[in-house]
């Protein structure tokens, strides 16, 4: 919103040795952020009234015109020109005198243009910084002198405060000059104006005989009649109305024009532009209907332009003003010539048949002042703010008044608008008369309390002592009442302007005392807290230790990706998107939905990366959100939860050599040793799309997250799949041993390589390799493994056996490796050392090479040893038909 | 045999004599000398001679080992002082190129803050990242259609509840913890909650619509504005390692009353006014405030026996300052070009 410094001293003295700075400063220190202060002279110094003496086209170019313009220099100056706006010889109007920049930065320099030389600019409003929107321009007549600065021929001496309507969300009572003047002079502690025209704002009792009495008052005898009928007054608790004629639609006088151009309004015609000035002068919005138009008859009217003056005499002319709930799909064209579909939860404006306004929101076309109008009726009503804001969200459309209603103003400020409103019509149509009895139907209760405040806790909430007198001049400055109950205990009384919403409970009055106290007159102090060590947060320890290991020991760079992921990127991943949860307004069809794995977009990042680095190793830890139910709760009071929410750490590396799967293992191996844990890797059944190898190959077909019953908040597990054997060599599940127990506990997490049909379809041009482990699954597992203890040192020297042997490919190192291992107890443990495959070996075979570690406790015999090794040889051929190489 | 050895020993000198590498030296050594050399190979074929024969070359063999040996030695030592003059060695070359991760500037950040707060006794709490509208808006005195909602653009869940609403949102603000900390743990709280929250808004180099907050709140009896003040100020002083020079305005935030905003003496023009500052000399620092009565009876707790302060730091906003970053879009770009820098 924005404020004229000019309009604001119609209210209250603010010194003139206050510059505006300083002003705006204790604004934003008191009451409201002042996002910025813009003087409307600023940047206009090398602007002035120029006339046009001469107008010849371009010689070189069709759309420009060049002007000889006198500026009153001695010489006229040549300006080039286009056509935004037609000129002829003699007019006045700004001219940007070369060199200077205007308020829109816009720099004017002497140039040539195609060969012509300009000196200057035609300047148009906007271009002057003086309206945003649009194309329009000031022409003066004969009278100013050529070169008059364009400062003093507009008059532009106001000063424009701009007030970051965010800070104004819970205060009703500012959204207008009116109660921010009521501010100013508060924290300023100066007096208020006295105005003959408005009720002081901080008592603010309006005259409403002062309306009724007013001389504009005839005809009354015979009055035409409003008949106000609110069907539900939780809706609409209030409802003014009252009908004027001898109305004169025509441009608002020069005065009011420049004010609402100086805040940011365009100018429409007198009667509209009242009620944008008296919106914007007090905060009440306020409508006018053309009377002619929503007029209902008893009989039928054969001539509607005739004027209402004629009628006036019939007694059954009268207007039913209905506020009631749209019926049945009704539509209704706004003042903004659009067709606006309505639904039953919105509250209208109605007359006997049609809806003639959106209650609160716009008018419609159809009951609109315009040139011809002769005669109105002045709505000036409050509505139920809830109300207003869910139906200017429905039809996405929010005005000037929904912005104002859905604050919850104050009730009584109706009848000072329309006090008013009446005043500043009768002042620009003379003619106009008061032909209704004014209606005032209202149903509302203020609780303006009185609110208990007991001094010592406010002093202990504030912090500080702060006199009695202090804080009763303070509050009653902002208009609260104050009777004294006790000796510690103000009763404290809340004016209507703050009190249907804003201020309800004591420490709403903290608020209202400290902020004018100033919240820099505190004195800092620490608090008084009893000594307590903070209860650790495990897994956010365990997390950045996992960072650190990744980062600092595997050399991985951390990323951070959105968690929203888009259908274009999963279909190349082949992966079903059915299940995931979808956002209702995304703002890109990137990101459409909620990510169920950090995979995604992490192949998103090697793509970006891919053409300027050779390797790229990352990885990041992050939530993904599955749809079924999880156990955080959703809300107090029922048992729903929200959807299960995951942290997974993926890593992802990508090069051009081929061993990618075996340095992707060896880093989580890294990891999960690290962190004092085990691990081994397994073959896996349930396995993602995007591995290698590609399902279709393998000849799979259907794919979970298909039923479309289950789809939020079906339990489906993360990592979808069929069960058949995948390739072992690229796609593994992360165990991890219980080093104690040394039982082999669920998996964490998988190993994989992106399969080539993926990478193609994602514009990958490397080897890719993943892991994914579940942060969760790992954290319980940490936290049931015992703490680190120290093993003594092996008294006995242990005994170093090689072993080699050729077996079935199919057959898996672990199993092998768990075979030796369990074999016997003086087997310490095994070291595998080579594999080879090819060769020699012929085809489906492998050799493996293992030193076999031999311990126990007394120095072994190389006799023990042999045998042992015999035997354990003998079980190999037997159990994996092994065939034993000799070195 | 004794013949045998002198030959073998002149032929030794005469090689030794001759070498200028150091390289070759050790090869030499290992052929005479080592385990396997021609000299032990000599000196095995001993066990076959008498016991006088033995004593006299055994003498012998050992004498000359030994004297070989220092000859070796002094050869050695000779090279190895040779080799360092004679060879050119460009210092300044660089060294074996050792790889380096990195981690994220706003993991930097969120570390050093939490180490920081950890220090002053608060604990460090996590929530969900989809929230219920419950926790995220109503339990913070932000009941549906209330204005306050334009403070944030919301990115809702497309699932609606029973009666037929949305009520599951990307969580706009980390306080959307704070009444699940305090039904959790009850009064004796001081806890800071950092994380990541949305915004449906678009994106430009001021705006994301994912970014980085932390919030901390404590909740006591008679805490007080002037307490807040201080907490902030040495928060502020903590994070930027200096005194630091704030003001304090009012602010409105629905769970707070009063609530505040503490600007900060800006750091780029020392409250000159810059573009950093939007010419005001004062950045916005933490919004913050005394906890509304509401938000803590939604916790369960008794505002008439217990308050508490509350306020927040803007992670993202924390780093774009203290590394001059310009676009907020890099945080989550995966940029390796940005990544790499820190």
């Amino acid at each position: 919103m924005q404020l004229s410094l000019n309009w604001l001293k119609n209210f209250v003295n603010i010194p003139e040795t206050l510059t505006p700075e300083e002003l705006g400063l204790k604004l934003t220190m008191h009451t409201v952020e002042i996002d910025g202060i813009k003087k409307q002279a600023e940047n206009l110094d090398g602007v002035v009234v120029g006339e046009i003496l001469e107008i010849k086209k371009h010689p070189n170019a069709d759309k420009l015109n060049i002007a000889q313009v006198d500026v009153g220099e001695i010489k006229p100056r040549q300006i080039i020109f286009g056509q935004m706006i037609k000129v002829e010889n003699g007019f006045k109007l700004p001219v940007a005198l070369a060199p200077t920049v205007l308020p829109t930065s816009q720099e004017i320099k002497k140039t040539k243009l195609r060969g012509e030389i300009s000196e200057g600019m035609f300047c148009l409003d906007q271009e002057l910084g003086l309206v945003k929107d649009g194309i329009s321009a000031h022409f003066f007549n004969k009278s100013v002198k050529n070169g008059t600065s364009i400062i003093e021929a507009l008059e532009l001496n106001d000063v424009i405060f701009e007030v970051d309507n965010k800070s104004i969300t819970h205060r009703p009572d500012l959204w207008g000059h009116y109660g921010m003047a009521r501010e100013i002079s508060t924290f300023l502690n100066v007096q208020m104006t006295t105005n003959d025209k408005i009720p002081n704002p901080k008592s603010q009792i309006p005259n409403k005989s002062k309306i009724q009495n007013s001389k504009l008052v005839v005809s009354l005898s015979n009055p035409f009649k409003i008949n106000v009928n609110i069907e539900d007054y939780k809706l609409c608790p209030r409802y003014m109305a009252i009908a004027l004629e001898g109305i004169k639609v025509q441009e608002s006088p020069q005065w009011m024009q420049k004010r609402l151009m100086s805040v940011g309004m365009r100018p429409i015609n007198n009667i509209v532009d009242i009620t944008n000035y008296v919106m914007i002068e007090l905060g009440q919005p306020s409508h006018i209907f053309d009377l002619g138009k929503i007029k209902n008859m008893e009989f039928p009217i054969s001539n509607f332009k005739c004027p209402i003056k004629s009628k006036i005499q019939n007694p059954k002319l009268q207007t039913n003003i209905i506020i009631r709930n749209v019926k049945n799909g009704e539509v209704i064209k706004t003042l903004d010539g659009q067709d606006r579909k309505l639904d039953e939860n919105m509250l209208v404006i109605a007359n006997s048949e049609n809806p003639i306004a959106i209650a609160g929101v716009m008018g419609g076309a159809n009951s609109e002042v315009d040139d011809n109008t002769t005669s109105i009726l002045i709505e000036v009503a409050n509505f139920n703010s809830v109300s207003i804001r869910k139906t200017a969200q429905k039809l996405g459309l929010r005005s000037e008044a929904s912005i104002r209603f859905e604050k919850s103003l104050d009730l009584n400020l109706c009848e000072i608008a329309l006090g008013r409103i009446i005043e500043l019509i009768k002042e620009f149509c003379p003619n106009a008369e008061i032909i209704s009895e004014l209606q005032d139907e209202k149903k509302y209760f203020l609780n303006q309390g009185p609110i208990e405040l007991d001094l010592e806790w406010l002093n202990k909430r504030i912090g500080k002592k702060i006199e009695e007198k202090k804080i009763v001049e303070i509050l009653e400055n902002l208009g609260f009442k104050i009777e004294k109950d006790s000796d510690t205990i103000l009763m404290v009384t809340i004016p209507t302007w703050r009190a249907t919403k804003d201020i309800s409970i004591p420490e709403d009055l903290v608020e209202e005392i400290i902020r004018i106290y100033s919240y820099d007159n505190l004195d800092p102090e620490m608090p008084k807290i009893t000594m307590q060590a903070p209860e650790i947060n495990n897994e956010r320890l365990l997390e950045r230790k996992i960072k650190n290991i990744l980062s600092v020991g595997a050399k991985l760079t951390e990323v951070y990706n959105y968690s929203f992921v888009g259908e274009e990127q999963l279909k190349k991943m082949e992966i079903d998107f059915s299940s995931h949860i979808k956002l209702v307004n995304p703002i890109a069809t990137r990101q459409t939905m909620l990510c169920q794995s950090l995979i995604p977009n992490l192949l998103e990042n090697i793509k970006l990366n891919q053409a300027k680095y050779e390797n790229i190793n990352l990885f990041e830890i992050g939530n993904v959100f599955l749809n079924s139910f999880g156990n955080i709760n959703k809300d107090n009071k029922t048992k729903d939860t929200l959807p299960k929410q995951e942290k997974y750490i993926a890593i992802i590396i990508s090069s051009k050599e081929n061993n990618l799967f075996n340095k992707i293992k060896g880093i989580v191996e890294y990891l999960i040793n690290s962190l004092g844990l085990k691990i081994d890797f397994e073959p896996i059944k349930i396995y993602p799309e995007w591995a290698d190898p590609i399902r279709k190959k393998l000849g799979f077909e259907s794919y979970p997250f298909k039923d479309k019953e289950k789809r939020l908040y079906s339990s489906q597990s993360q990592w979808a799949g069929l069960s058949n054997g995948a390739d072992k060599k690229i796609i593994a599940q992360i165990n991890i041993l219980n080093q104690c127990l040394e039982v082999e506990l669920p998996n964490i997490g998988i190993v994989a390589q992106l399969n080539n049909q993926v990478a193609m379809n994602l514009g990958i041009k490397k080897q890719i390799a993943i892991a994914e482990i579940n942060f969760k699954k790992l954290y319980d597992l940490i936290l049931s493994t015992p703490e680190k203890k120290y093993k003594e040192l092996e008294k006995y020297p242990a005994v170093v056996r090689d072993l080699a042997f050729v077996v079935d490919e199919e057959i898996l190192y672990i199993d092998i490796k768990n075979e030796i291992e369990n074999f016997d107890e003086l087997i310490g443990y095994v070291e595998l050392f080579d594999v080879y495959q090819g060769g020699k070996l012929g085809q489906n075979k492998k050799n493996l090479a293992f030193h076999i570690i031999y311990q126990a406790d007394k120095t072994l015999t190389t006799e023990e040893v042999d045998e042992m090794q015999e035997k354990l040889i003998k079980h190999l051929e037997d159990k994996f038909k092994a065939q034993i190489r000799n070195f | 045999m004794q013949i045998k050895l002198q030959k073998l020993k002149q032929e030794i000198l005469d090689k030794l004599a001759e070498i200028k590498q150091p390289d070759i030296l050790r090869d030499l050594e290992v052929k005479y000398l080592g385990r396997k050399g021609e000299f032990t190979k000599i000196l095995r074929c001993l066990k076959n001679l008498t016991i006088q024969e033995k004593k006299e070359i055994g003498q012998l063999a050992n004498e000359i080992k030994k004297e070989l040996q220092e000859k070796f030695e002094e050869v050695k030592n000779v090279i190895v002082k040779n080799v360092v003059k004679r060879e050119n060695l460009d210092v300044t070359l660089p060294g074996e190129k050792i790889l380096k991760g990195h981690l994220h500037p706003i993991t930097i950040i969120q570390n050093e803050l939490e180490d920081l707060f950890t220090s002053m006794g608060f604990m460090i709490l996590d929530g969900p990242e989809l929230e219920s509208d419950y926790y995220n808006f109503e339990a913070l005195n932000i009941p549906k259609y209330h204005p306050a909602r334009d403070m944030q653009d919301t990115f809702y869940i497309d699932h609606k509840n029973k009666d037929n609403e949305y009520d599951l949102v990307m969580r706009t603000q980390v306080t959307s913890i704070q009444v699940r900390a305090v039904q959790k743990y009850g009064a004796s709280i001081r806890c800071i909650m950092p994380g990541r929250v949305f915004r449906a808004e678009n994106a430009d180099v001021c705006h994301d619509h994912t970014f980085y907050q932390m919030d901390g709140f404590m909740i006591g009896k008679d805490i007080s504005v002037a307490n807040l003040i201080a907490v902030s100020k040495e928060l502020l002083k903590g994070i930027f390692k200096r005194e630091v020079e704030i003001r304090i305005r009012p602010g409105y935030f629905p769970f707070v009353e009063p609530g505040i905003e503490i600007d900060m003496r800006c750091t780029i023009c020392n409250g000159k006014g810059c573009p950093s500052c939007k010419n005001s000399g004062w950045l916005e620092m933490l919004p913050g405030g005394l906890i509304h009565p509401k938000v803590l009876m939604a916790g369960g707790l008794d505002p008439k026996k217990y308050n508490g302060l509350a306020f927040d730091v803007g992670l993202t906003r924390l780093a774009m300052m203290k590394y001059g970053i310009n676009d907020i879009r890099l945080f989550n770009s995966g940029d390796l070009r940005f990544l790499e820098q820190f």
